[in-house]
């Protein structure tokens, strides 16, 4: 049955990306659009269990294939930019497992501010290093805000899914 | 310990086989980068569309609902200046009605050679048979002007004069009496002579019609300006029953009248006929 957790994420991934780039266009803010693949990248890894890797690279792959359809570079930027927040992701949940344990709302935003900081500043390296059009200034701080909102929906659904691997998380709340 | 060596042989294994099949993959994509993002963008099209119109109308909706208060300004607004075209459009009908009347008026009194003011009509009290029209003394209008429709149908005569405004009394006012004839085709028979008086309500009636007269229902009448008021053959209305009384020397009739004041908004005086 595993492979059918990839179909559904791979699935997820397409109309993700497909909604951030049709839809929510008519929703921007300031020029900001949320960032969905993000999102739903980052819902997946959290709810990964810290010794887990397989499914977070996974992930990571989709969401940087699917980021890199509408990226005006080389395949291999987002994804790569996705990967540098993966296991920047991991570094930092080693070292704060404790801590997630406790706050697991505030953890979950503040995981994700951290990571999409990590994620955008990683595309902006590449796109000096690669010369394309990528803007990292005041939208960035829009679209973080706007993201939190969608990933905080994707926090309690996963929680309701993923529910078995946060056992201890959830007793807490 | 050495199976622990082989694990961790294996999963190094795993890991570059997995790392060399993405970055094969990623190669693979960049060269054939154009054909990759084409097939994408071709795949992803219906679905893509779709979101695109929902997106449309969700933000139509939504904007609408937030402009709420702008839609209602431009709500008033639009109909303010709705109200003020309809009103324009009005008045330009009403100019081009009242020129077409003009023209139907001046093509019928052609042979006349009336002089005629077109006049719209602003009040009739029908209890009184009278009618209130535009245009008085500042226009040349007199009293004991007689005015008409554009059909040439003769409606009354101004009694009353004001700067700007002019009473009409109409041929159905009890205080009218206006000399008539039969319009007869046939010029070798005699004419047929009444007096076509007002009862009130917009209802007129012949007198005076001698009892060998030859009058049937349905004769057409018109003014014989006997009366020196009115010009001659105006259009009065036609015999709708006979009254025959043999105690009585002359025969009267029921008249339909031709006029229709209720329905009538432009009419015209005739300034160059008048009683002196």
């Amino acid at each position: 049955m595993r492979w059918f957790y990839y179909v559904i994420t791979f699935l997820l991934f397409f109309v993700f990306s497909l909604l951030q780039s049709s839809f929510f266009p008519y929703f921007a803010i300031w020029g900001a659009v949320p960032n969905l693949v993000f999102c739903l990248f980052f819902t997946l890894i959290f709810f990964e269990p810290q010794q887990h890797y397989t499914d977070g690279f996974f992930a990571a792959i989709m969401a940087g294939l699917f980021a890199d359809m509408f990226l005006p570079s080389y395949f291999g930027v987002s994804t790569g930019a996705f990967l540098v927040a993966y296991i920047t992701y991991k570094i930092f949940g080693h070292f704060l497992r404790e801590n997630q344990q406790k706050h697991l709302v505030f953890y979950f935003m503040g995981m994700f501010s951290l990571l999409f900081l990590v994620h955008q500043a990683t595309l902006f390296l590449f796109s000096l290093a690669l010369d394309f059009p990528f803007s990292f200034g005041i939208t960035f701080l829009v679209s973080l805000v706007y993201g939190v909102a969608f990933a905080m929906v994707g926090f309690y659904i996963g929680k309701k899914i993923f529910a078995r691997h946060f056992d201890n998380q959830l007793k807490l709340f | 310990m050495n199976f622990y060596v082989k694990k961790q042989n294996f999963l190094w294994q795993k890991m570059l086989m997995w790392g060399g099949a993405v970055v094969a993959s990623l190669i693979f994509l960049n060269v054939f980068q154009v054909q990759a993002r084409d097939s994408f963008f071709f795949v992803s099209r219906p679905i893509s569309k779709v979101f695109i119109e929902g997106g449309k109308n969700t933000t139509d909706f939504f904007s609408s609902f937030f402009a709420f208060n702008v839609l209602k300004k431009e709500n008033t607004h639009l109909k303010t200046e709705n109200q003020s075209l309809l009103a324009s459009l009005s008045q330009l009908q009403e100019r081009i009605s009242s020129w077409q009347d003009l023209q139907t008026a001046l093509q019928n009194t052609q042979q006349d050679n009336f002089t005629l003011l077109q006049s719209s009509v602003l009040g009739l009290d029908i209890e009184n048979d009278t009618m209130l029209i535009e245009g008085g003394q500042d226009n040349g209008v007199l009293e004991n002007m007689p005015v008409i429709s554009k059909e040439k149908v003769l409606f009354g005569r101004i009694t009353k004069v004001y700067a700007n405004f002019s009473q009409v009394v109409l041929i159905s006012s009890a205080r009218s009496a206006l000399a008539v004839k039969i319009q007869n085709t046939d010029t070798t028979q005699t004419s047929i002579y009444g007096i076509v008086k007002g009862s009130g309500a917009l209802s007129v009636y012949m007198d005076l019609i001698t009892t060998d007269s030859q009058i049937s229902e349905g004769n057409v009448l018109i003014t014989s300006s006997q009366e020196g008021i009115f010009p001659k053959d105006l259009l009065v209305g036609k015999i709708e029953t006979l009254n025959s009384n043999d105690a009585r020397a002359f025969k009267s009739a029921k008249v339909q009248p031709f006029f229709d004041p209720k329905h009538t908004s432009s009419v015209f005086v005739i300034t160059n006929h008048l009683k002196k």
